[in-house]
């Protein structure tokens, strides 16, 4: 019995099925890209749905289009398995020789690329657990002076403010009079908490564990189709956030130990 | 010897596999699961009690639910519809033509965002002569106490911005156009999404097969390639024309019609 699991460890973490799954991945993801192209529209979902409704949804009606994603699935979990395996069988290796290395720095500092090996794990669990247990609120719409409820919470809020800015240059004449730049103030109230905010494309903000990215807006021409003002907002709580972060903070640990010990041997050999 | 063999028996039956799935048809057809539906960005997924979840054009989730029965739970007020919808606003001339083919027009609309001089659909016209339909305001300036005032159980706009007002005065609203521009297949078989509101699912399947066969015979047509006009569709505003990209269901039928359709290598929204 110990043979049969102590074997199968062994194959978990060997560095053929590191590369057996390396290769499937580039076929895979080639083969995603031409099915996802042109059917866009069967992905979308996935962003707001979760990965559980969405393949009783999409993912079930369109096998032939969403296989290969879920062949992905397969290949990152061995991926992510056989990292785990083949890093803890070298930090055991590691501990194990402890009595060879002299300063304990650097000890410490050998275990730099395991510690990265071990943050991409962190950060692949990190998506599952955004896929499996998000909740989003893809579309909420506000107009200037509206006060909107946020379903789920007891959070309101209100468009204060909103400037949008209009390419009015020469050298680019056909983006004359097209929205480039938006900026929008919203104030949240929670509770007896006021707290102003202020949101762009690719500005987001927190606020009570839920983070706000806005979507779109309107209007986006000065001139031509008449639009009424109002902005779009994407409003997420996703419990996978805390893990991309915990496995970035690891990454960016395990980076700097790598660049340590790099520097450390580089000085040492400059000596010699 | 040992290694190349390992790689070649577990490498062959993968790329089997792989190369299976990349075969497999490459047309966004419906494939399975007859509880769900999917209609370029909208869909219908079955729920228990003959209730629906439906997906609107921007990625709004709503329920529609049978009369006087309990919504399912987990969803919000506002996300509720009642089915069959018997009073609709439409803000789109197309919404209101395909309540027409879906045969309901003259008992369900009540109200429409363009004057009687606009419309050449002789139900509309005569609905507004008689007071059945209200004109509640341009799109872009809905008076929204008219609106309130002729008690619609639904709203169907393209304008994101109507949506929060509508949901103010606890109307629900369901934003009939997407993103992207749709193109034919969805343009003819968002009957099919519009009819679950008015319970009409039988209606909409006919109208659908009868476009289709119409489309087929043009298709069937051999039209003379060497004579294909040059086309654009479009709308003109105050310094600007807004075209059909050539994803679009225009660009689909002035190529089916034997013209040549400028914006072909366009892709984009409507």
């Amino acid at each position: 019995m110990d043979n049969i699991v102590k074997k199968t460890w062994n194959a978990l973490g060997s560095i053929h099925l590191t590369i057996v799954v390396l290769l499937l991945l580039v076929i895979d993801l080639a083969g995603g890209y031409m099915r996802l192209k042109g059917n866009e529209t069967i992905f979308t979902p996935l962003n707001d749905l979760g990965l559980i409704k969405w393949i009783n949804t999409y993912g079930t009606t369109y096998p032939s289009h969403t296989a290969w994603l879920f062949a992905l699935f397969i290949l990152l979990f061995l991926l992510a398995v056989n990292t785990f395996v083949c890093t803890t069988n070298r930090v055991f290796v590691l501990i194990k020789n402890q009595r060879h290395c002299s300063n304990r720095l650097r000890f410490i500092l050998k275990f730099s690329v395991h510690i990265m090996h071990y943050a991409l794990i962190v950060i692949l669990i990190g998506y599952l657990v955004s896929y499996l247990y998000a909740r989003t609120y893809p579309n909420t719409i506000i107009t200037p002076g509206q006060i909107v409820h946020i379903p789920n919470s007891d959070i309101q809020m209100q468009l204060e403010s909103y400037d949008i800015q209009y390419y009015q240059g020469k050298r680019l004449q056909f983006l004359n009079n097209q929205a480039f730049k938006i900026q929008a103030v919203l104030l949240l109230t929670a509770g007896q908490k006021n707290v102003q905010k202020t949101i762009a494309i690719n500005a987001p903000f927190l606020f009570q564990g839920l983070s706000f990215h806005l979507k779109d807006f309107a209007p986006k021409y000065k001139a031509g189709m008449k639009r009424q003002s109002y902005i779009s907002l994407i409003i997420k709580k996703d419990p996978g956030m805390k893990f991309y972060f915990a496995g970035t903070l690891l990454f960016l640990t395990g980076l700097f130990m790598y660049l340590y010990q790099w520097s450390l041997l580089h000085t040492k050999k400059e000596k010699i | 010897m040992k290694r190349c063999c390992f790689y070649r028996s577990a490498l062959i039956p993968c790329l089997v596999l792989f190369s299976v799935c990349l075969l497999a048809a490459c047309k966004q057809t419906s494939e399975g699961n007859p509880s769900f539906v999917n209609i370029g960005e909208f869909s219908a997924r079955q729920l228990p009690d003959d209730c629906k979840e439906i997906r609107d054009g921007m990625g709004r989730t709503l329920v529609l639910v049978p009369r006087g029965q309990k919504p399912p739970e987990g969803y919000e007020k506002d996300q509720i519809i009642e089915i069959p919808v018997r009073r609709v606003v439409a803000y789109s001339g197309y919404n209101v033509a395909l309540l027409k083919a879906l045969g309901i027009l003259e008992d369900v609309l009540v109200g429409v965002t363009n004057k009687k001089e606009y419309w050449t659909i002789e139900e509309v016209t005569r609905g507004m002569e008689n007071g059945r339909i209200t004109y509640i305001g341009e799109s872009c300036a809905v008076d929204y106490e008219k609106l309130k005032a002729i008690e619609p159980d639904l709203v169907l706009t393209w304008d994101a911005a109507a949506i929060s007002k509508i949901m103010e005065l606890d109307i629900p609203g369901v934003i009939t156009t997407t993103g992207e521009a749709m193109n034919l297949d969805t343009r003819m078989r968002f009957t099919q999404f519009l009819a679950l509101f008015f319970n009409r699912e039988k209606e909409a399947d006919e109208y659908v097969a009868r476009v289709t066969g119409v489309i087929r015979e043009i298709r069937d047509l051999s039209l003379d390639t060497d004579n294909r006009p040059k086309v654009i569709w479009g709308d003109i505003y105050e310094k600007r024309v807004l075209v059909e990209p050539g994803n679009s269901w225009a660009a689909e039928m002035v190529n089916l019609a034997g013209g040549d359709y400028l914006f072909n290598d366009v892709k984009g929204g409507s």
